[in-house]
């Protein structure tokens, strides 16, 4: 198939058609910097794909639990996530896209009550949309939905497949397990792809990397600010910089971006609503709906100045001395650093002690639970949860959605749940000086 | 040929066919009862009536649908499944897949050119998607499960009803109603659910035309009309037979085999 | 008479514990849990203390588990933790958690945290059968040793470790035998009687287990044959301690004649050669690299394969694969096995899905009989000379 075919393709081409529509939408609003550099590099993002696709570069297959800075550093290989285009669709509202892939992996046997992100993911392998990898990479963070995403991309890809085991451990032995296999699966991609690794680049990478954690860091200090001046849903789109973008320098420029505009806003107290009450959204987003933080924030005065996808621990950068330290740096990020599989992958006090430092740090008032029907670690530790933020006196909300499909709680739903907390909840106690 | 009958006690109906020659001597029609085994005595006996014919005459009776076990007096017991295959396939011996919307179960099946049972596909534990899902919108909105069919074909975009589980749908749809949104709108968007959830069945299974509804719902030309959009495809009716009774034709023209 | 001690066997499996259990309390000795079969019971054994692989089995509802972990996880391991956390496992000792799944993972939280269980540990066993993660995992096994050591206050010398392992292999080779008799067209024993046997051996002391066994064996010669059934069956899947579930499919005129189960054959490892001078290590490596569980990353190739081999060995008509509601790994391999099944068209597959502690229904029964019968006309075509 060639690039024209692959751009051609529906599912494709609803992508490009719909990309420049939203990014005119949010360029008319000079303010939302982060956004509409997400929205840029996205672009940019598609078009080099194509380009590769153009000129039979060699596509890296993975699934989300892993970061893109080794594939980066093996030169012209593009990294492709295998949630990429149902995600996508998802995010702009492509609706009949991302359900059409849910349904598709359903009826090819994924069962009903697995994650809709799996689902994305085999329903776009099983559509054929993406090109052919030289090889794909499994990574068992940050849940089970992930090693089974991992198990399907082995079967559906068709490719050499290595698989990288972040362990359920967070000490140095675990973090010298998972550099190892690191070290192995860049030669194996050296063997496949037939290159071999510039160490130059992978430094580069990693210095790209390493500017835009700094980055994030110094932008999620700007978001402790009371009230909040940037808006709620832009937190949770890191999602994308850290799948997608780490360890480039489109990554590094849409970090700057954020961190821009959260610093100016501040400086100039530019608002659009009138903050009311701080949460911090633990767990998933509405991916099918950003909007509905918009929606919070004029309607309830709802802000979520953090979650779960943009805290970045502060727990080191990748020494970028030699191969050795590198590695090591990109095992401490998959294991200590990356959102969720630092917190979901091990025992529940990482958890409840992460989603604490994000409450008092962010000056929170309170903690919405979205919780997506099928994140079985996340319910399976919700009764311990709960009772740390009882015992902390932490209102908290707990409610059941489907982060990719909307046919399980309604938009309308799931803010007539939040709006019912804030207003009987949340915004009365405050009120009490509480 | 030898007389048969095909006795199928379902979740909600209870069938009987007579059959000899593959021609229907009689048939009956009734509601299903907490007390299956009296249910099968009483519409087995006014099915022979109708047939003209007495046990005696009746060489195999095979039994068929969930309380098939309870059919005293029958010679075997065939699950629906073949036996829902095997009744499509004597009206139309072209059908390759047949869609049974049931009381409790909606099945897939696939059947080749002899009406053998090639594979199957059925839904999850819940009710979506079958039968009873029906019945409990029905109650919901205080209209006849038969009366949907005309609201369907009535003007108005449908609602979307989103949940997949018939319990949170029937919120939704008391909801819609207190909303004051219109019946018709609410019934389409039933339907068009229900019908999302049987075509995905039937996308499981792959679908080979031609294709056969049978079952009680199969006589609402709204789920039918639902699903062939869904599927896009045309479904083939059955001449002159209710689809209800095609899984008892199906067991009668099984007995027929046993009675060899 | 084999009825006889089937039905001993079955009252010792009806709870999560047994009279056996308590004698073995009685006499001092600790009794230590864990759900995996990544946890090799040879090492808890050399250990002094009793290997447990904990069962939902007696409970009737699952609402203590449900509360600390809501209604979307396994109801096996939510039924497991209701027990617990109403104490009704208060004669463990120890606990040996695993990141075996998120729902076994999330139960060792709930351990930690709400029970007073003196003994806990946690192994991390690497999500892939790689050759260079293997060492993580034998590292994994030498700290659960020493931590046992620390505990119980006892060296597990090779001499007991290779005691342990030899006590183990009695059991297994009794499973073997059982698994034997079940291959012929007409067996000694169904697949529930089967079922009933590899359970019991997951919840005895395995000196009693072999005595029953053995007592079971010789009873069983006597036995007349089964009839020939409609259809073999193999049947797969996780986790499945319930022989009302097998058999709600063998009333269908089916029978299983063989399983890859986590607690049936799946268990029943090769035999592990006692004489090395490394014993801990060849007992990590028969666990890492011969069992294969779905949880495994990227070795659904080897189990595809070996699943074929072992339907052909059984003489399979056809394959059910049984899968708890809520389980990912196993979701993934339904999937690939089903991909894979339409392009090979190795054998008739039949999915169901499970809750734990549920009785079967008319739901399980149709769809077993109507995949029997679908068998049942692909053999007589077969033996018609047509084609399917």
């Amino acid at each position: 198939m060639n690039s024209n075919a692959f751009a051609n393709i529906p599912e494709w081409k609803e992508v490009f058609d719909t990309l420049p529509t939203i990014r005119k939408f949010f360029a008319g609003d000079p303010h939302m910097l982060g956004l509409n550099s997400l929205l840029e590099n996205l672009s940019i993002y598609f078009d080099r794909f194509m380009d590769h696709v153009e000129r039979r570069d060699p596509f890296v297959w993975y699934n989300l639990g892993f970061s893109s800075e080794l594939v980066y550093a093996m030169g012209d290989a593009c990294p492709l996530p295998v949630e990429l285009l149902g995600a996508v669709h998802s995010l702009v509202g492509n609706h009949r896209m991302s359900l059409d892939f849910i349904d598709t992996a359903q009826a090819s046997g994924v069962p009903a009550d697995c994650c809709s992100a799996d689902k994305l993911a085999a329903g776009a392998m099983h559509k054929g949309v993406y090109p052919a990898p030289a090889l794909a990479v499994g990574v068992n963070t940050p849940c089970d939905a992930q090693v089974m995403n991992a198990q399907i991309l082995a079967e559906l890809s068709g490719a050499p497949f290595f698989s990288i085991d972040v362990p359920y451990h967070d000490d140095e032995e675990a973090i010298d397990h998972v550099a190892a296999q690191l070290k192995e699966l860049v030669e194996f991609m050296e063997e496949v792809l037939g290159r071999s690794m510039d160490l130059d680049r992978l430094r580069e990478v990693c210095e790209h990397s390493n500017r835009m954690t700094e980055t994030l860091w110094e932008w999620l200090d700007w978001r402790k600010l009371v009230p909040l001046t940037q808006s709620s849903k832009v937190v949770a789109l890191t999602l994308v910089l850290q799948i997608l973008f780490t360890g480039t320098a489109e990554g590094v420029e849409i970090a700057q971006s954020l961190l821009r505009e959260a610093r100016e806003r501040s400086e100039r107290n530019e608002r659009f609503f009138e903050e009311r009450v701080r949460a911090v959204w633990y767990q998933d987003a509405v991916w099918t709906d950003m909007q509905i933080y918009d929606w919070f924030e004029r309607e309830l005065g709802l802000t979520v100045p953090v979650d779960v996808f943009g805290y970045y621990a502060q727990e080191g950068l990748i020494d970028t001395r030699n191969e050795t330290t590198m590695f090591k740096g990109l095992a401490n990020k998959l294991v200590r650093c990356q959102p969720m599989s630092r917190q979901f992958r091990g025992n529940i006090d990482m958890y409840i002690r992460d989603f604490m430092n994000m409450m008092e740090g962010w000056n929170a008032d309170c903690c919405i639970f979205a919780g997506h029907v099928t994140c079985k670690h996340a319910w399976g530790g919700i009764g311990l949860f709960k009772e740390a933020l009882r015992k902390a006196d932490i209102p908290l909300l707990i409610f059941e959605f489907d982060m990719f499909d909307p046919r399980t709680t309604p938009w309308e739903d799931i803010y007539f749940h939040v709006e019912r907390f804030v207003e009987e909840i949340v915004a009365p106690r405050k009120s009490r000086g509480m | 040929m030898p007389v048969t009958a095909g006795v199928d006690i379902g979740s909600t109906a209870s069938k009987v066919v007579i059959l000899k020659d593959n021609q229907v001597l009689g048939q009956v029609i009734g509601p299903s009862s907490t007390n299956p085994k009296r249910t099968a005595d009483t519409i087995f006996a006014q099915a022979m009536a109708e047939a003209g014919v007495t046990r005696g005459d009746v060489a195999c009776i095979v039994g068929t649908g969930y309380g098939r076990t309870q059919v005293e007096f029958a010679d075997k017991n065939v699950s629906e499944i073949t036996c829902h295959g095997r009744g499509a396939h004597l009206l139309l011996p072209d059908v390759r897949t047949v869609i049974d919307i049931g009381g409790q179960d909606t099945k897939a099946i696939a059947i080749d050119g002899d009406g053998n049972l090639l594979d199957f596909v059925m839904n999850d534990k819940c009710a979506a998607g079958t039968g009873r899902f029906l019945e409990a919108m029905s109650r919901s909105m205080e209209i006849p499960v038969e009366e949907m069919e005309r609201f369907y074909f009535e003007q108005g975009e449908p609602c979307t009803i989103t949940s997949m589980c018939s319990v949170f749908a029937e919120s939704e749809v008391i909801n819609l109603i207190n909303e004051g949104v219109e019946l018709p709108r609410i019934v389409k968007g039933l339907l068009l659910s229900l019908a999302g959830r049987v075509a995905s069945l039937g996308k499981r299974l792959g679908i080979v035309e031609k294709v056969a509804m049978t079952g009680g719902v199969a006589k609402n030309a709204g789920v039918v009309q639902a699903i062939e959009r869904r599927l896009s495809i045309q479904m083939t009716a059955f001449p002159d037979t209710d689809p209800q009774l095609v899984g008892a034709l199906g067991a009668a023209a099984v007995a027929a085999d046993f009675a060899g | 008479m084999p009825e006889n001690v089937l039905r001993e066997l079955r009252g010792l499996i009806r709870s999560h514990t047994n009279r056996h259990i308590d004698e073995w309390k009685a006499a001092g000795k600790p009794v230590v849990g864990f759900f995996c079969q990544y946890i090799p019971p040879e090492l808890v054994l050399a250990a002094g203390a009793l290997p447990l692989r904990l069962r939902g089995a007696g409970s009737e509802d699952s609402s203590t588990g449900d509360a600390y972990m809501s209604s979307h996880v396994c109801t096996y391991v939510r039924h497991v933790m209701s027990l617990v956390l109403e104490d009704e496992y208060r004669f463990l000792d120890g606990f040996i958690g695993s990141n075996t799944c998120d729902h076994v993972r999330r139960t060792y939280d709930l351990f930690q945290k709400k029970t007073t269980v003196p003994f806990q540990w946690f192994v991390s066993v690497p999500r892939t059968a790689r050759k260079s993660l293997f060492s993580y995992y034998y590292n994994e096994l030498q700290k659960l040793k020493v931590a046992l050591e620390d505990h119980f206050q006892l060296e597990i010398s090779p001499d007991r470790l290779r005691e342990a392992i030899a006590r183990m292999r009695n059991v297994r080779d009794r499973l073997r035998r059982i698994d034997a008799l079940r291959l012929p067209d007409r067996p000694k024993l169904n697949g529930t009687e089967a079922a009933v046997v590899h359970l019991a051996a997951h919840a005895l002391p395995p000196e009693i287990f072999v005595d029953l066994a053995d007592r079971l064996l010789e009873s069983l010669e006597a036995r007349e044959p089964l009839e020939i059934p409609r259809a073999r069956l193999m049947l797969i899947g996780a986790e499945l301690d319930e022989p009302d579930f097998v058999a709600a499919i063998e009333s269908q005129g089916a029978r299983v004649v063989a399983d890859n189960l986590c607690f049936g054959s799946r268990s029943v490892l090769p035999a592990i050669v006692e004489d090395g001078d490394n014993l801990l290590k060849t007992l990590a490596e028969t666990y890492f690299f011969r069992l294969s569980c779905a949880r495994m990353i990227g070795n659904f190739p080897d189990r595809w394969e070996e699943l074929k081999r072992a339907a052909h060995h059984a003489r399979a008509d056809g394959v059910v694969f049984q899968r708890l509601l809520f389980c990912d790994p196993w979701g993934a391999d339904l999937h690939n096995l089903q991909l894979r099944n339409r392009k090979e068209n190795a054998f008739p597959v039949l999915a169901l899905s499970r809750e734990y502690g549920v009785v079967p229904t008319g739901q399980v029964k149709t769809r077993v009989q109507a995949f029997v019968e679908k068998i049942e006309i692909t053999r007589a075509k077969g033996a018609a000379g047509v084609s399917p």
